[in-house]
């Protein structure tokens, strides 16, 4: 129906849309709605309507809001300042000190939160001013915030596994256990970074925190229970087979709200701007799904992918090439593109192919999800680098910039370390599943 | 002439042997026939869509031709439910007899309320039972939690002292492998090309349903063909027809065998999943089932959209199964 | 859209009601969903429809949210070039992307009203076990995109009319958040956190 050629001028075209400062949603509606109008006729537009229901009307999604809701009940909770007050006690003799605990909270709240930003402004929020008083390096600091929170997307749940899991038709629960291992190993990678930089150049780090006595340790550590449960109870219902991945998510709500209620945080206003925060940030998740749904349906009917499949077949491109290659595609999109965007966009067209070359889906989600973690913290739109710049409100933007340059590196190591060992995030969901 | 634009959306690539014959009977028809088309072929999840819109989606013409899962599109009309209902056809044979008697009021609804018209009608094959518990008869699924995909099949399910459980069919393989479901139900051969049996260890092989699919063409595209054209057209999907007929017949016992590990496999994977007999009595028990709670829900749910429902299907559908509905 | 916009200050009421009840729906679904599962598990009960309710309200929750989203200027947009152009230019593509949301919420609300009536006139039920018909959800549903519609054509027009006499005021009300913003927003989140625990 339509050639590579066509289908790289719409891309374009596209992206064109973007830059004018359209909202995503926006862009990629009208992206297909022009391809629809041009070449399929007026009926397939009006069919709209309809895929628009059957879209949105999908029990898998409500996974989204759910999550995000439980990420919202917990932190208003105050789960996270118990949560880096606990790790900082027990992490301070470690070269780099609360540079590690920057990692360990954000690894720990990965295992509650299904977004990498939530977690760049919650660990970012509490971490800051007590770096700053202590006279950790800026950039360090920063830097180990912005990328140590990546990992919200990586180690599940994940809203961006979700997505994914839907859109490819690929199981959830087997996505979820495939990030465990490559999450906790990079989570092991900052640490040895932070630990390497700060042993060549100590003065980077602050002094180290005074201890605290023994039983006070020991009390702390009631800090740490409620995310470890939740994620216990969330991934131990879905592989115990008591819930499937998206019901799981409703047990975390569940769990979060008993959080809360120990807590003695549990008030109405404070339920409300819960929901209130997780329907906004919903409600943009699935504007852009909706329009990606429709892109998706029209580009499928054109025939893109197929003619995709067929370019590369005739270039003789193998897997690794391609697997390469996008590497190279998603490094560069993800410095100008919002990455759940960036996901979103390119599947359709990008998924067909990965399957065509016989290259497993949990695998390739592993992949997509890492490509995206590097993209929140690339510039010029990283978001996790604006955030951890606004939490901090001083200073050049620069100093994230920089501080995140080394873990920006040492990812994209990890992902060729990915390419050749594979198993790394295949052993798990194969263990389990 | 130029050729004629003709814009299909095929069944669902999990169904891997149905598309394949598909893909191959579309992109051969214009050869075959003679007739000039210029086809775009793509099953309907490649391209995003979902099973129930299809009966709206061919009425507005975003595809000129649908491969429709009947029982998914009845949630638009209920009357092509009756096509297929559960406990009425025992076997392969009887279907046949009940989807041929059925077809021409059903075509007629599908032309006056769809702007569409039959072109196939064929079953997927016996949808039938696969487990994780063990089992002896039909009476051993009292207490089970069974993936349920229609009322009616939820209906009978009850009646056996089942649970239905609801599931997307994405979910039903992990459900069933960590017991969040004890049974599924689907046709032999899907069953064993989405490697259930892994997951599963006792096989029912007690016909509830046929799971009966169609192709359906919206009526300004079948009128942008002459009548020759037509006649050529239909001739060739005739024999797709009796191809999809053979492969749900011959290809379901040969499956049955591979999913059971007997030595007559040949064409799918072996598996060594337990054979539960099936017993006359069990037979027997699923029709009464049928009399008394499936058809009397249908009955009700049809006719309150058109009261001419049950005596339609009485006088053909019934008759050829020696059912009645009162 | 900031708190001195007319628009949103008319708005805001009915769209923070509407993501409300989006929320509450979204804390129903949990419980039941949770009771489903126990029920399931400990006394091989089947309470059925859990899936089905949530696959509706995550469409209501969604229609629900897009004018909510709207005003809160949640919607994504990439601000890499309209940030570094003049204002008037600025000025232009933010009325050209006020108009396209707005078009795109009609476009969408015009169909959701399409598919209800055809649910409607074929008296359409779910193909599942609770046989919902499908015109109930799909009515609250429509709901939601129709005020979506309505505040983002209302939006549109309203930017037009700044155009000719306050283009400042068109860039801030209309044009892609600040930095600072972004942060306030990002960060609130926390910060309440941090309030709640320092009480
Ligand atoms: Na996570
Ligand atoms: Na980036």
């Amino acid at each position: 129906m339509i050639g590579v050629f066509g289908a790289a001028v719409g891309f374009l075209m596209m992206l064109g849309l973007m830059l004018t400062g359209l909202p995503v949603a926006v862009a990629l509606f009208l992206t297909a709605f022009i391809g629809a109008w041009a070449f399929l006729g007026l009926p397939t537009l009006l069919s709209f309507g309809n895929q628009m229901w059957s879209g949105q009307n999908d029990f898998i999604l409500t996974a989204i809001p759910l999550f995000i809701f439980l990420g919202e009940i917990l932190v208003r909770s105050g789960v996270t300042d118990g949560l880096y007050r606990c790790l900082s006690d027990w992490l301070r003799r470690l070269p780099g000190g609360l540079l590690h605990t920057n990692i360990g909270a954000s690894t720990f709240f990965s295992a509650v939160s299904g977004s990498s930003v939530a977690t760049a402004a919650t660990i970012g929020t509490v971490a800051m001013p007590i770096m700053k008083q202590r006279g950790y390096d800026a950039r360090l600091t920063t830097g180990s915030i912005a990328a140590g929170a990546t990992l919200g997307i990586l180690l599940p749940p994940s809203i961006n596994m979700i997505i994914y899991g839907s859109m490819t038709n690929t199981s959830i629960g087997q996505l979820f256990a495939a990030g465990v291992v490559p999450g906790l190993i990079l989570a092991g990678l900052f640490m040895v970074l932070i630990a390497g930089v700060c042993i060549l150049r100590p003065e980077l780090a602050g002094p180290m925190l005074p201890a605290r006595s023994w039983p006070e340790k020991i009390a702390s550590l009631v800090d740490i229970i409620p995310p470890i449960v939740i994620f216990l109870i969330v991934m131990g219902t879905i592989y115990l087979g008591w819930a499937t991945p998206t019901e799981s998510a409703a047990i975390g709500v569940v769990c979060g709200l008993g959080v809360a209620i120990a807590k003695r945080r549990l008030s109405l206003s404070m339920m409300h701007e819960c929901m209130i925060s997780t329907v906004r940030i919903s409600a943009m998740i699935l504007l852009i799904m909706v329009a990606a749904h429709f892109l998706n349906f029209v580009i499928g009917v054109l025939g893109i992918p197929q003619a995709l499949t067929g370019f590369v077949a005739d270039v003789g491109a193998g897997p690794l090439q391609i697997i390469l290659l996008l590497m190279v595609f998603y490094l560069v999109l993800g410095c100008f593109m919002e990455t759940l965007s960036m996901m979103i966009a390119t599947l359709p067209v990008v998924f067909p192919l990965v399957l065509h070359l016989g290259i497993d889906p949990v695998w390739f989600g592993i992949f997509l999800v890492v490509m995206m973690e590097i993209g929140l913290i690339t510039p010029p739109i990283g978001m996790n680098l604006y955030v951890v710049q606004g939490v901090r409100g001083h200073g050049s933007i620069m100093d994230v910039i920089y501080g995140a340059l080394p873990f920006v590196l040492l990812m994209l190591g990890f992902v060729g370390l990915l390419i050749v060992w594979p198993q790394m995030a295949l052993w798990l969901p194969q263990r389990l599943f | 002439a130029s050729d004629t634009p003709l814009r299909v959306a095929g069944n669902f690539s999990q169904n891997i042997t149905q598309v394949e014959i598909e893909r191959t009977f579309f992109n051969g028809l214009s050869e075959a026939t003679g007739v000039g088309i210029s086809m775009n072929y793509n099953p309907m999840d490649v391209v995003g869509v979902k099973a129930p819109d299809a009966l709206r989606m061919l009425r507005g013409g975003s595809f000129d031709v649908m491969s429709v899962q009947i029982g998914m599109a009845s949630r638009d009309d209920p009357f092509f439910e009756g096509i297929d209902l559960i406990g009425v056809a025992p076997d392969m044979e009887t279907l046949r007899k009940v989807v041929d008697a059925y077809r021409e009021p059903f075509d007629q609804r599908l032309q006056e309320r769809f702007n569409a018209k039959v072109l196939t009608l064929w079953p997927f094959g016996p949808q039938v039972f696969y487990c994780n518990h063990p089992l002896e008869s039909v009476n051993d699924l009292r207490g089970l939690k069974v993936r349920s995909f229609t009322p009616s099949m939820s209906a009978m399910l009850e009646s056996f002292g089942a649970t239905p459980v609801t599931l997307q069919f994405s979910e039903v393989y992990p459900a069933l492998q960590r017991g969040v479901a004890s049974c599924g139900v689907t046709s032999p051969t899907s069953g064993n090309t989405g490697n259930w049996p892994e997951v599963t260890t006792h096989y029912l092989p007690m016909a509830v349903s046929g799971s009966v699919q169609g192709h359906f063409i919206n009526l300004a595209a079948w009128n942008r063909f002459s009548p020759e054209e037509q006649e050529k057209l239909l001739a060739e999907f005739a024999k797709l027809e009796g191809e999809m007929w053979d492969l749900a017949t011959n290809s379901s016992s040969n499956a049955d065998a591979c999913n059971t590990g007997q030595d007559e496999c040949t064409d799918y994977r072996k598996f060594t999943m337990q054979m539960v007999q099936v017993t006359d009595a069990d037979r027997e028990r699923l029709k009464k089932i049928a009399e008394s709670s499936v058809l009397p829900i249908w009955k009700q749910t049809c006719n309150a959209v058109d009261p001419q429902c049950s005596e339609i299907w009485n006088e053909t559908a019934g008759a050829a199964a020696g059912l009645r509905i009162d | 859209m900031t708190s001195d916009n007319p628009v949103t200050q008319a708005a805001t009421p009915l769209a923070r009601s509407f993501a409300l009840i989006a929320g509450y729906m979204l804390l129903g679904v949990a419980l039941f969903v949770t009771a489903e599962i126990l029920a399931r598990r400990f006394f091989n009960i089947s309470l059925q429809g859990g899936d089905e309710l949530g696959g509706y309200m995550l469409a209501i929750l969604a229609a629900f949210g897009f004018s909510y989203a709207l005003i809160e200027r949640a919607h994504t947009r990439v601000e890499i070039l309209i940030e570094r152009v003049g204002p008037r230019i600025q000025a232009v593509l933010n009325i050209f992307s006020a108009w396209c949301i707005a078009l795109m919420a009609v476009f969408m609300a015009w169909r959701a009203w399409a598919t209800l009536m055809e649910s409607v006139e074929y008296r359409s039920l779910s193909g599942t076990p609770l046989m919902t018909p499908l015109w109930q959800p799909q009515s609250l549903w429509f709901a939601g995109l129709l005020l979506f519609a309505g505040v983002a054509l209302a939006a549109a027009v309203h930017a037009t009319l700044l155009m000719l006499h306050d283009q400042h005021r068109l860039n801030r009300f209309y044009g892609v958040k600040t930095l600072e913003e972004v942060i306030e927003e990002e960060t609130l989140t926390s910060e309440s956190g941090m309030e709640s625990a320092a009480r």
